[in-house]
């Protein structure tokens, strides 16, 4: 596969390239559903090839194959070539690459126990145990659960000379139950919706998560929740769960603040961000609780990596501080515009995608206390958990949230539980009301592999540490 | 690669597989795309790949390996994978047995000029649509793409079918009003790239100095991409014989009821040349003009083979690559056309909104269709039949059926959008009586 790179590259140079690396991914994957105790999909996958990016001229082209022999790593590495040409036809200025560190280096994530070395009988076994206690609860109708594992093998190397080989492995489960009856369908989840919690390691992550213990818990409140009131439409105090708080953040902060989106490169299909670069060091985000960290460093985060697909090392980076926005996340093109080195953010879904900046594990600092805590010091309010809908608009400003489940807080205690719990508002107010983060012990790592963004479209895995917290004065029960 | 290539690969795929039943199903792609942002072209990519996946099914145990590596020791390699996991899996009791061969319809409709499209092709269009846009800060993206499908089982099923496709999104930025333009055609040729820039520009002059609007209720005039995305969520959520069987979707227990307008009529209809895409499904089943929701009436959803034994019914054809825990999705929806112009609806309207497109729409109450989402890139203040102005963009929560049952104008011309997440759709422009804001934003 060095050789195929090593071909590509030289390749892309001979022919005018002023610049060109080249990506030899693999990436094997296992999915397994279960539904009522039996399998719905069980499937493993590999996919290889090989991606060429030139600068020619100023302009990029990128071509991908499948194919993987010396004649299509030249022909690939031609084809980028003449795109970069047919991009010169309709050019503004030169691209700049940020200067970086030349690498030659090697990585891999630590995992206790390698997916692939679990035997498929104790995985379907888990799932299995877990969607069967759930459907014996009555009322639950369908009983669901899943696991997921990625191990991604990439080499990168660029005409500057840089070599990175990395390993990583992802893995990731969930459970959830749905319940139909009395006009409604409700549905729990269980540790997250969308397929769950994922994080990189190995089959520890999910075996953590200790699936069928949380099985009937969650299968009862699904049927509950049939006969729960509608969440009222108010104005008061809302405290959100670690795994509601992770979208938040992913959505209304997290894409809000990669530079690509802000220079406006995504402006047709996901949109911009309502911050402009010249208030990056002023602007307020949020209240002086709120403390943002880019951290592509972290142990275990689902956005943890040793170097991004441009050869720029993890790196760890404030982006917002005590309420105050002091920094983005940038790629090797878009740093040089704050005058800045890329903070390694750039990352490609595959072989056969162009790298993007692309959140890493953007998350909250812990703050302090507990949820316990925080709930017996709100008067009124209600707690949320779970997400069920998100949406944000194309500058990441007004939003709407709904969740699985919530529940009144009257007096310090948590009271009846609400179906169909929505809130809405807008991103500086809303993160301006933040007035408590839980502290270390409820502080989290949350993880989705689903975060889609580029043309084509590309799937992003990234991770957001996460903690319970409180926001004053917010609207729920909108609809 | 050629049918006769794909055809080769699956076939080789099932020759290896001595065990039970195997379905082999190849998708060859090629696809050039061209982004652009700040009027300038910013991305611009290449890509071919082919992908093969093989179901093996050893008594009742269902298991599926993919690959991306048509050698035929990667083939071996695969589906030995796949006995080897079905030999793991508990047996399926649901499993409906591999699809006999049918008779396909022709369809799928193939552009060479399309497959064989340039980077210069594209690069060059873009500069002409940048051009008519007159100075305005130009954004978007120009897709060519060309695709080969081959499902092929053991029990004889031997589909095959190509298709190209051009799409073009744009959004064209005055600074404080945005315009969106979007096209869909099997032919390159077909898109043109003036008038796409001319019509963008007509947006932005249209919407400069948006006025904030009261949330609440309006009537509004939703233009083909809007009513587009909403009947895809409608096909992925609703008219999904899984959804259906297990209860929830709003089909669930009204087939035979009226639940929208008389007027409008829902179809899935892979065979007709005005949409894209192959005339049977992913387990090799034919794919027919299927009527779901007739003159309002809700006729039938649409199913796997898998869910249509468990709903006690034949496979519609619409299965998605198997194994697949999502169950089927309608890919090609029709929307019947009415008899307004869009001249007649903003005539007929005295005071509301015009939506040009939706943005970020998810599903908040899967039962009744409920769904919320943002306006975006042209939405117009209507007064007195005419537009009077842009206004700032607008949240709605609103469910899909109320939408399509509250119609008051219907279009005359229906157009092709193949944006949406799960396939393409043709669909006019409709006027809705009430439509619900719930907040707005600033811009």
């Amino acid at each position: 596969m060095r050789e195929l790179a090593q071909q590509a590259v030289q390749a892309a140079l001979d022919r005018g390239a002023s610049y060109a690396d080249a990506r030899v991914v693999r990436t094997e994957t296992q999915s397994l559903s279960v539904k009522n105790a039996t399998p719905e999909e069980v499937t493993t996958s590999e996919d290889v090839g090989i991606g060429v990016r030139v600068l020619v001229d100023g302009s990029w082209g990128f071509a991908g194959t499948a194919r993987l022999d010396k004649a299509e790593a030249t022909h690939i590495a031609d084809v980028a070539v003449a795109i970069a040409r047919a991009s010169a036809l309709v050019r503004q200025r030169p691209v700049q690459l940020a200067p970086v560190e030349v690498i030659r280096a090697s990585w891999r994530n630590p995992v206790q126990r390698d997916p692939w070395d679990v035997s498929l009988d104790e995985k379907l076994r888990v799932l299995s145990a877990a969607t069967a206690t759930m459907v014996r609860v009555k009322g639950v109708r369908v009983a669901s659960g899943s696991m997921n594992f990625w191990k991604t093998t990439k080499l990168f190397l660029s005409s500057e000379g840089a070599e990175i080989e990395q390993v990583i492995v992802e893995s990731g489960g969930g459970i959830g139950a749905l319940a139909v009856g009395e006009g409604e369908v409700q549905r729990r989840s269980y540790p997250a919706s969308s397929r769950g919690q994922f994080a990189t390691g190995g089959y520890e992550i999910v075996a953590a998560l200790d699936l069928p213990a949380h099985a009937e818990r969650t299968a009862e409140e699904a049927v509950q929740l049939l006969r729960a009131p509608l969440c009222p439409t108010m104005t008061t105090d809302l405290l959100l769960d670690s795994d509601q708080v992770m979208l938040q953040i992913h959505e209304s902060i997290g894409h809000a603040v990669e530079f690509d989106r802000i220079l406006g490169t995504e402006a047709a299909y996901a949109g911009t961000s309502w911050v402009d670069p010249a208030q990056i060091g002023s602007l307020r985000y949020g209240s002086d609780k709120l403390n943002i960290v880019s951290d592509a460093t972290l142990p275990g985060g689902l956005g943890t990596f040793g170097y991004d697909d441009e050869g720029v090392p993890a790196q760890r980076a404030m982006i917002v501080d005590h309420g105050t926005l002091v920094g983005v996340l940038t790629s090797r093109e878009t740093a040089p515009v704050l005058g800045q080195r890329s903070n390694g953010t750039a990352r490609a879904m595959a072989w056969n995608r162009i790298p993007l900046i692309r959140m890493t594990n953007i998350g909250l600092l812990p703050g302090e206390g507990t949820l316990a805590e925080m709930i017996a010091d709100t008067r009124e309010g209600i707690y949320m958990s779970t997400n069920k809908s998100w949406s944000i608009d194309d500058k990441r400003l007004n939003f709407q949230f709904g969740c699985e489940i919530a529940w009144e807080v009257k007096g310090g205690k948590l009271g009846r539980m609400f179906r169909q719990p929505t809130y809405g508002g807008m991103t500086p107010t809303f993160w301006g009301s933040l007035d408590w983060v839980a502290g270390p012990s409820e502080w989290t790592i949350r993880g989705t592999p689903n975060c889609g963004k580029g043309q084509p479209s590309q799937a992003g895995h990234t991770g957001h540490p996460s903690a319970p917290c409180r926001f004053r004065g917010v609207r729920v029960g909108v609809r | 690669m050629k049918s006769a290539d794909a055809l080769a690969i699956a076939d080789r795929a099932l020759s290896v597989s001595h065990e039970g039943e195997t379905e082999a199903v190849v998708i060859s792609t090629v696809s050039g795309l061209t982004r652009f942002a700040d009027s300038a072209i910013h991305q611009n990519v290449y890509e071919e790949n082919a992908s093969v996946m093989v179901r093996v099914v050893i008594s009742d145990r269902v298991a599926g390996a993919r690959t991306n590596q048509v050698t035929p020791n990667a083939l071996e390699e695969t589906v030995r994978r796949a006995v080897a996991t079905a030999k793991m899996t508990p047996p399926d009791p649901d499993y409906p047995g591999l699809a006999p061969p049918q008779p396909v319809p022709p369809g799928g409709r193939f552009v060479d000029a399309t497959a064989e499209a340039t980077p210069t092709d594209r690069a060059s269009r873009v500069r002409t649509f940048v051009e008519a846009t007159r100075g305005l800060r130009a954004a978007g993206a120009l897709e060519t793409e060309a695709h080969e499908i081959v499902v092929a089982n053991s029990r004889g099923v031997r589909a095959s079918g190509h298709f190209t496709l051009t799409s073009f999104v744009a959004v064209v930025d005055g600074g404080d009003a945005t315009g969106y333009v979007e096209a869909s055609d099997s032919a390159l040729d077909a898109l043109s790239m003036e008038r796409l820039g001319e019509r963008a520009r007509t947006k932005v002059s249209a919407g400069r100095s948006p006025r904030e609007l009261a949330t609440g209720q309006y009537p509004v005039i939703l233009e083909p991409a809007a009513v587009a995305l909403m009947l895809n969520y409608l096909g992925y959520g609703t008219l999904n014989g899984k959804a259906v069987h297990e209860g929830r979707s709003y089909l669930t227990g009204r087939l035979g009821q009226r639940i929208i307008d008389e007027r409008l009529s829902i179809w899935d209809d892979a065979t007709d040349p005005r949409t894209v895409g192959v005339p049977f499904d992913f387990e090799g089943v034919p794919k027919r003009k299927l009527v779901l929701i007739d003159r309002g009436v809700a006729q039938t959803a649409v199913y796997d083979r898998r869910t249509a034994k468990l709903a006690g019914t034949e496979s519609t054809g619409h299965a998605l690559p198997q194994p697949n825990a999502f169950g089927p999705v309608p890919t090609n929806l029709f929307l019947s056309t009415g008899t307004a112009s869009a001249e007649e609806m903003l005539a007929s309207t005295d005071h509301g909104v015009l939506i040009t497109r939706f943005h970020y729409v998810r599903i908040v109450d899967p039962v009744r269709t409920t769904i919320t989402g943002m306006t975006r890139d042209g939405t117009f203040l209507i007064e007195g039949g005419r537009i009077v102005g842009g206004v700032k963009n607008l949240r709605f929560n609103q469910s899909i059926v109320d939408t399509l049952a509250s119609v008051e104008a219907i279009g005359a011309e229906g157009v092709l959008s193949a944006e949406s997440f799960s396939g393409a759709s043709w669909v006019p422009s409709l006027k809705v009586r009430a439509f619900n804001f719930s907040s707005a934003t600033t811009f």
